[in-house]
């Protein structure tokens, strides 16, 4: 689909196509146009890396509003690399709060929290896990 | 009836012809042309002052002694064939031939020692004229008449013979041309003083014959000036042949060429106002048909330009100047010329290729001071050869007039990354735009901020300024309104952006922009509006139709900490949903603080300097329409006195 536009510069009228999907910007003619993004449109992704994690440890991910699991497992090795989506800026499906936690089995270590606003792109977290001396 | 040039094809221009050779044709036939001759028995005329003798309605009178410009001795016989001789072949002469006797009445009137030529024949009382060119239409037309001659009846006479064949000048390029001596470079299809015999009529296809090298004098400054031609209706097209009309093996290429002696020579290639033409030249993978060039091996400097100013297309044309710098210092421009355009023309340039050794700067100048002009590049390559170091100001913009200079899907090569389109702070006080649709600018990566100056500023988009768009790659753009704002979303830069992405839907993207330097032309009440960002709201069956909260999310220069509400604003517009537009401005007189973001921006650090992540949200105060668009305009408030300064806006506005 395509719209005319003969806005701002008639020198530069011409066609411009509408972009396909939400959250994508078709530039052209002086004009920038694109469709609204909904809260829960992904936009890109976002390589999330923890480092120092105990092996065994749960890594659960959820929105800080608690209403959605971005991930959920047990990490296999000290260093867990995650991708996970992100969303339109301002979507609180973005604002995430990291849990990680070994009290299941021996040696047991306090929970480990703490939260991000993701955007496209990556990022590293060093997580200090404190063994759980006394539920060991 | 399509005419022809072949140039060369005569042996000679010179004053002095060999009797019954032709020196030009009439440019109606492929071949050479023979002259048109006439033999006068004179030997029982006797002249006194006051008889006259009329070629082709140049009229020679007859004085008693010491006869100047336009006259003749009085005598008879062979002293009368003699004297009539001199005159008619006097430099001096002044009158022209007028076409009418012709069967073609559009030719032009040259003087009458240009058209034809005068001897003393056998036996000496007969005087014998030819006409210099060649053409049929010469003959069998009673042109040459007397008066006041005694002993007689002397004419009217007609000229025989003449055998119509292609011109033979594109311009006289060494020499002086015929009886009256015109200049070198002032006779030809391509000069002023068109062909002395045909017309080149409006509409008329042209074929020039090609396989050959023009070669200039050394040592002068030459213009190719094509002269008034066509109309806007009915142009004169120059095609160069590619041995569809003359066969000339493979690939024939046509060159004007200019070897100098020493710097400071070059040859423009131009027109007058009312030169309604297209020159034409095939384009082989190889390369145009039509090249001139500038050529040393000992590096002179000089030039081959093309011109803005006459109404002319020249199309696959190549402008040159071969070499490496240590061999040559040419260059190649398009310049601007005396000559003023009025709305309905421009000269554009198709397909051609301006090259040149090293980096000169100013090769596309967009007019001269005191002319208007419009000027358009389409598929041109800017190619600069052995460049050693970035160029600092490729187009040159002039401050005054109208001048308009369009590059379409043009592409630059051969540049040093960082080289720059336009100076900085240059003067643009006239009605001065560049406008760039679709053109690769290679390693000519700095489009701006040029800071354009304009004391008055740019009262409309459009009128003055720099504007690019691109419908291709990352779709960079430049908005630059002289001495009011400079925008751009220039991938190549690597900005930090935050939300927004390309159709691609992984390339980031975000806008810069800066306002102006110059007072008065930005103010709190006169903003400054960069270009429409568009928004479709989703369908009522995605997101319910509702009150908005809009969004804006940006980065401020760290030097303009001091902004508020006052200094930037959005300017929405939407649709409620009973169909009414609403718009909502959040300009704040009252000078509110700008809300600081938590947003993560990809950096806020760059180019050595600090960026503070700012945001503000404005509510709109009824439903918008669900499904409808939404534009916002950034308003900037504020001039910036540096042009690294400024705002970094993600075009993604949060509606929520």
């Amino acid at each position: 689909m395509n719209a005319m536009f003969f806005d701002g510069l008639v020198q530069f009228a011409g066609t411009l196509g509408y972009p396909a999907e939400r959250g994508r910007f078709a530039i052209g003619n002086m004009v920038s146009l694109a469709k609204q993004s909904l809260p829960n449109d992904p936009i890109g992704t976002h390589t999330l890396t923890l480092t120092n994690v105990v092996v065994g440890s749960r890594v659960f991910i959820r929105d800080q509003a608690n209403t959605t699991t971005h991930y959920d497992q047990i990490a296999g090795a000290s260093t867990v690399v995650i991708p996970l989506q992100v969303y339109v800026g301002g979507s609180p499906l973005n604002n995430w709060s990291i849990k990680v936690r070994k009290s299941s089995a021996a040696p047991k270590q306090l929970p480990y929290e703490t939260s991000m606003t993701a955007t496209a792109g990556s990022s590293s977290i060093f997580v200090s896990q404190v063994p759980d001396t006394i539920a060991s | 009836m399509p005419k022809y040039v072949d140039h060369g094809l005569y042996a000679s221009h010179a004053a002095s012809p060999t009797w019954g050779a032709a020196q030009d044709g009439d440019g109606s036939a492929i071949g050479a042309a023979t002259s048109a001759t006439v033999s006068i028995d004179l030997s029982a005329a006797t002249a006194a002052a006051g008889a006259t003798f009329v070629i082709m309605g140049a009229t020679l009178t007859c004085v008693a002694s010491a006869a100047a410009a336009n006259q003749f001795n009085a005598g008879a016989g062979a002293t009368l064939v003699a004297n009539l001789v001199t005159a008619i072949n006097r430099s001096t002469n002044t009158r022209t031939c007028i076409a009418a006797p012709h069967n073609g009445t559009s030719w032009t009137t040259p003087k009458v020692q240009d058209t034809v030529f005068a001897r003393i024949g056998t036996p000496t009382t007969t005087l014998q004229i030819m006409t210099r060119a060649g053409s049929a239409d010469y003959n069998a037309v009673g042109t040459i008449s007397t008066s006041g001659l005694t002993g007689g009846t002397f004419g009217p006479y007609t000229f025989s013979g003449g055998v119509s064949g292609a011109w033979g000048w594109l311009f006289n390029p060494s020499a002086t041309a015929f009886g009256s001596a015109i200049a070198v470079m002032g006779y030809g299809v391509w000069e002023q003083q068109k062909p002395i015999a045909g017309a080149i009529a409006a509409g008329d296809l042209v074929n020039i014959r090609s396989n050959k090298t023009v070669t200039l004098l050394s040592a002068s400054l030459y213009t190719i000036n094509l002269s008034a031609m066509g109309s806007p209706d009915s142009p004169v097209k120059f095609v160069i042949d590619d041995s569809t009309v003359w066969a000339d093996g493979a690939n024939p290429v046509l060159r004007i060429r200019q070897t100098p002696t020493s710097n400071g020579y070059g040859f423009t290639l131009t027109g007058v106002t009312a030169t309604h033409a297209h020159i034409k030249a095939p384009k082989y993978t190889s390369g145009n048909g039509f090249i001139l060039e500038f050529v040393t091996t000992a590096g002179y400097s000089g030039f081959v330009n093309g011109a803005i100013g006459c109404p002319a297309t020249f199309e696959n044309l190549t402008f040159s100047a071969p070499g490496t710098r240590a061999q040559s210092l040419g260059s190649a421009s398009i310049v601007g010329s005396t000559y003023s355009m009025t709305a309905d023309k421009v000269t554009r340039y198709i397909g051609c290729l301006l090259e040149w050794p090293g980096q000169q700067n100013a090769t596309l100048q967009m007019g001269n001071g005191g002319y208007n002009f419009r000027c358009e590049l389409i598929d041109c390559e800017i190619k600069a050869n052995d460049a050693a170091a970035a160029a600092t100001s490729l187009v040159a913009i002039h401050n005054n007039n109208t001048h308009r200079l369009v590059l379409d899907s043009c592409k630059f090569t051969g540049f040093v990354p960082g080289s720059r389109l336009i100076a900085s702070a240059t003067a643009a006080t006239g009605n001065d735009t560049l406008f760039v649709r679709n053109c690769d600018f290679g390693n000519v990566n700095v489009l701006g901020p040029n800071l354009l100056t304009s004391p008055i500023g740019e009262f409309d988009a459009g009128m003055c300024g720099f504007f690019a768009t691109s419908q291709y790659g990352t779709r960079d753009f430049v908005y630059e309104r002289a001495g009011r704002l400079y925008a751009e979303w220039n991938y190549s830069k690597g900005r930090p952006y935050l939300n927004a992405r390309l159709n691609d839907g992984t390339t980031p993207w975000s806008i810069f922009a800066v306002t102006a330097n110059t007072a008065l032309c930005v103010s709190k009440l006169c903003p400054v509006e960069l270009p429409r960002i568009s928004k479709i709201i989703p369908e009522n069956v995605d997101l319910a139709e509702g009150v908005r909260t809009l969004t804006l999310n940006f980065l401020l220069e760290s030097n303009l900490a001091a902004w508020t509400k006052q200094d930037i604003s959005v300017l929405v517009e939407y649709q409620a949903p009973d169909g009414t537009v609403e718009t909502l401005n959040s300009y704040d007189s009252n000078a509110g603080a700008l809300s600081t973001s938590g947003a993560s921006w990809s950096a806020t650090s760059w180019n050595a300097q600090t960026w503070l992540p700012k945001t503000f949200s404005v509510v709109t105060p009824t439903s918008v329409k669900a499904g409808s668009e939404i534009s916002i305009y950034v308003r900037l408030h504020s001039t910036v006195t540096n042009e690294t300064w400024g705002v970094i806006i993600d075009p993604e506005i949060i509606v929520t």
